[in-house]
């Protein structure tokens, strides 16, 4: 068991990080630790295997090809991202337009289920619109 | 940008981040054939919008985030499907993704078993030649939290490889079980 003032040292000391006057007291203490020299070891071993397991992977040959296939593609494809926000827009003026109307209906109870529905309709499609707005152009906000 | 130069300085950021992309994928994703399909989305992302790039970030900080978000969407989506397929059947019946517990010494089934945070911060730093600067731009993470995440994944680590080692050791061996018999 490491003495918990020395946990970090040691993994600072394993990293390369510690300090030479840290560095130094360490090397002191765990000269007289056997609980922190075993951490030492233990630290040092799991560092080594990390550094053998962890190795850095490779992208496949055909990474740019397929890259450069798809973005031919999208150069070929018609410039219609904005079309689903578009329609969005449609929707959600159709469902304001409907809304005016059964307010103007009130107070016939229809006009009540009427209005509950469209604020339903339209909180879904808020909830909606926002994910795909979200998913679509999040990196930029 | 015209569409010559738009295409060069493009090239120019594929040469430079598409293997530090990858590698941050690998470590958000966890799985090679993963992370190459979200290099090439995070790509053609940063080929659309590169010339409505208007430099309010730096270029890495801006791929980076764009990198991030793809592969947390890409989770997202993954963690989404195991969901329904979960409500969807007897739970019993579908194979856990989960590391499995008897995976001995296994040092990637132990990784898996960390917290994602730490994970991440482990598998980067080692796969960017134990940068603290470079895990903390690419997960766009100060210093300082990079370095005590970092320090609880090894903490955490050793104890459960010192606990698989313990099971194993405590484990009875089939041949003294066979002679108990």
């Amino acid at each position: 068991m490491a003495c918990p003032e020395f946990e970090d040292l040691i993994l600072d000391y394993c990293e390369g990080t510690a300090s030479p006057a840290d560095s130094a007291l360490l090397e002191s203490h765990i000269a007289a630790c056997g609980g922190c020299r075993a951490y030492l070891a233990q630290q040092q071993e799991l560092d080594l295997r990390l550094s053998k397991s962890l190795t850095r992977p490779s992208l496949s040959p055909a990474f740019d090809a397929r890259l450069a296939a798809r973005i031919a593609a999208e150069r070929r494809a018609p410039r219609l991202r904005w079309l689903p926000r578009i329609l969005d827009g449609i929707g959600y003026l159709s469902l304001a337009s409907a809304a005016g109307y059964l307010i103007q209906q009130l107070p016939h109870a229809g006009a009540w289920v009427g209005l509950a529905a469209l604020a339903g309709s339209a909180a879904f499609g808020f909830w909606e619109t926002g994910k795909a707005l979200r998913a679509t152009y999040g990196h930029r906000w | 940008m015209d569409s010559v130069s738009g295409n060069q300085a493009f090239e120019r950021l594929l040469d430079e981040y598409r293997d530090k992309v990858f590698r941050l994928a690998c470590s958000l994703l966890g799985d090679e054939a993963a992370a190459e399909d979200a290099a090439q989305e995070v790509f053609l992302k940063v080929w659309q919008a590169l010339p409505s790039f208007r430099g309010e970030s730096s270029i890495s900080t801006w791929i980076y985030a764009i990198a991030r978000n793809t592969c947390l969407t890409r989770r997202r989506i993954v963690a989404g499907r195991r969901t329904f397929s979960l409500d969807e059947a007897n739970a019993a019946e579908i194979p856990s993704h989960d590391p499995p517990a008897a995976s001995g010494t296994d040092l990637r089934g132990a990784i898996g078993r960390l917290p994602a945070k730490y994970a991440q911060v482990l598998v980067l730093f080692y796969l960017e030649d134990r940068s603290y600067q470079q895990v903390a731009v690419a997960l766009g993470l100060p210093m300082g939290t990079v370095k005590t995440y970092l320090h609880r994944a090894k903490k955490e680590l050793a104890l459960l490889l010192a606990a698989q080692n313990t099971r194993k050791e405590s484990a009875i061996p089939w041949p003294a079980l066979n002679s108990k018999i």
